[in-house]
């Protein structure tokens, strides 16, 4: 499609600099994990998760307002420009969302790497050693399971909201549609989120491989209705469920084919 | 017919874009739309080009709705802007890449007839800016051109110049409505015109009765608008 | 206190209603008057069955 191709080129124009920066900021935090070694051993690794799950999430956070910025574009003029070329919504959402996957991808890979430096700088005071299978599960495996899980249904539903403002752009009521959007959105994923948690591991898990251990340890998680989940971390291996991947890409895959039908619908 | 409004009103949130309007353009045919600010030209190209949807009536464009139309029509919005990081060789690649209609030869000749420099948007000035934004319109080849105050923001020494190289684009079956609120530059541009005012259709009239009957585009505007 | 928030319940419920509302008229966009719609109902959904 040589139009998704253009509209590919054009996001990566426009949203260059964020994509630049937001992976240069790994650099930061790879800073972070690494003057934590100055941190007693026992909270050491506390620190360095924290810094990881931050990085993650704060990640996800620039990603999503990367892809959203269609209502400074609509006040710019240039919505009114994209909404009459020729290539059909889909395209449109799809060139977009496919660029922020790209930068995520890299993002999140390198944010991998670093969660196997961490176990590897200090794997050995929890008996958890380093090998090759943990670095590729640790770098490759857990970034597609967060992107799957969380990050690309959040741009989508960015997108999804970026794009329903702009629907009532020319009529007026401003700060209602995304208010109403978000905060639907929250509560709705509060009782998406129970509703998962409810479903998961009834599908066989799938095992991350961490590192070779020389101890079992289990780790318990409770969940908000006090139904006990129980994810043993035997010889090293953290078993993930896999209802939330396909939940995650359903939700994706849904919330990108309203979007790309609004964008039909959108005036300018 | 190239494109027809059949009883077209568009509502606005508090004031109203068109009011029950019936106009119909055959092909081949330069029209111009005149009227005040807010008399609704501006709405009219956009339910034509498909940015704007009817609160009720219909449009048609090439026998169907026009934003699904919108690969054979060139629309050019007086609100339209590109993306500041944009030159006029990174607009050849856009344009290129999503309009299978876009001449790039045509589209230099055309940078160079209106003077547009190599430099960023960022960079240029709004009639700069406007000017290749215009390029880009005119070498695209349709049937139908909308055109929404392309001259705004260029200044007077150079309107006419542009004037003059948008006359000489157009073919013998190429529709274009070109909208303004300078009417003297109207004289001797448009074999049609329409006159717009609060919304509705005042007057339509073709140029040649216009001079048939003596009366100037600019005296008409002052009769039917004053 | 219980008064207190029912009353404020109502309210929140009024003005989600009303919001709803606009987000129907505001648009001639049927998917976005979908989604305005289900939005709007989740929200008012959640005042309703309160903070269980």
């Amino acid at each position: 499609m040589k139009g998704f191709k253009t509209l590919f080129w054009l996001e990566s124009r426009r949203s260059g600099v964020w994509a630049l920066a937001l992976c240069a900021s790994l650099a930061l935090w790879a800073w972070g994990i690494y003057q934590a070694r100055g941190i007693p051993v026992g909270d050491r690794t506390e620190v360095r998760t924290i810094l990881l799950v931050m990085a993650a999430i704060i990640g996800a956070g620039v990603l999503a307002l990367m892809v959203g910025r269609l209502r400074g574009e609509s006040r710019g003029g240039q919505v009114q420009v994209l909404l009459l070329t020729p290539p059909s919504g889909f395209t449109h959402i799809a060139a977009r969302l496919s660029f922020a996957l790209a930068v995520a991808l890299v993002y999140y890979v390198v944010w991998g790497a670093l969660a196997s430096w961490i176990v590897a700088l200090d794997g050995q005071a929890y008996g958890v050693g380093f090998g090759v299978r943990g670095v590729l599960g640790l770098t490759l495996g857990l970034p597609a399971y967060v992107l799957a899980v969380a990050v690309l249904p959040l741009l989508a539903w960015t997108l999804l909201l970026a794009t329903f403002t702009s629907a009532y752009r020319v009529a007026g009521p401003n700060l209602i549609p995304g208010t109403v959007v978000v905060l639907g959105s929250v509560i709705a994923a509060r009782w998406l989120v129970d509703g998962v948690v409810r479903v998961a591991y009834s599908l066989p898990s799938w095992p991350l491989f961490v590192g070779p251990a020389s101890q079992t340890s289990v780790t318990i998680i409770e969940t908000p209705d006090g139904q006990g989940q129980i994810t043993t971390a035997a010889q090293g291996i953290l078993y993930l469920p896999q209802e939330p991947v396909w939940i995650g890409l359903a939700l994706a895959t849904a919330l990108c084919a309203v979007a790309s039908r609004l964008w039909r619908e959108v005036e300018a | 017919m190239l494109a027809t409004l059949d009883r077209v009103t568009k509502r606005y949130a508090r004031t109203d874009g068109l009011r029950d309007m019936t106009v119909a353009f055959p092909p081949g045919e330069v029209v111009g739309v005149l009227g005040l600010n807010g008399s609704g030209k501006s709405t009219l190209l956009k339910l034509l080009a498909g940015l704007l949807f009817a609160t009720a009536g219909k449009v048609t464009v090439f026998g169907g709705r026009p934003r699904d139309r919108r690969s054979q029509l060139v629309y050019l919005g007086e609100n339209d802007a590109l993306w500041p990081w944009m030159d006029p060789d990174r607009a050849e690649t856009f344009m290129t890449g999503l309009y299978a209609d876009f001449a790039p030869a045509r589209y230099r000749e055309l940078l160079d007839q209106l003077g547009v420099p190599r430099r960023t948007t960022k960079a240029m000035s709004k009639g700069e800016r406007g000017r290749l934004r215009l390029a880009m319109a005119l070498a695209r080849n349709a049937q139908l051109y909308l055109l929404d105050e392309p001259l705004a923001g260029i200044d007077l020494l150079s309107r006419e110049k542009i004037l003059q190289s948008i006359l000489r684009e157009w073919h013998k079956d190429e529709t274009v409505l070109l909208s303004t609120h300078e009417v003297a530059e109207a004289e001797g541009l448009f074999d049609r015109v329409l006159y717009l005012r609060e919304g509705r259709l005042a007057l339509d009239a073709r140029a040649e009765d216009l001079r048939t009957e003596g009366r100037s585009v600019i005296q008409t505007f002052r009769e039917v608008l004053g | 206190m219980q008064p207190f928030l029912i009353g404020l319940r109502v309210l929140l419920g009024l003005l989600f209603a009303f919001w709803g509302f606009r987000l129907w008229q505001g648009t001639a966009s049927w998917t976005a008057r979908g989604i305005g719609v289900f939005f709007s109902a989740v929200v008012l959904w959640q005042i309703a069955i309160g903070t269980s």
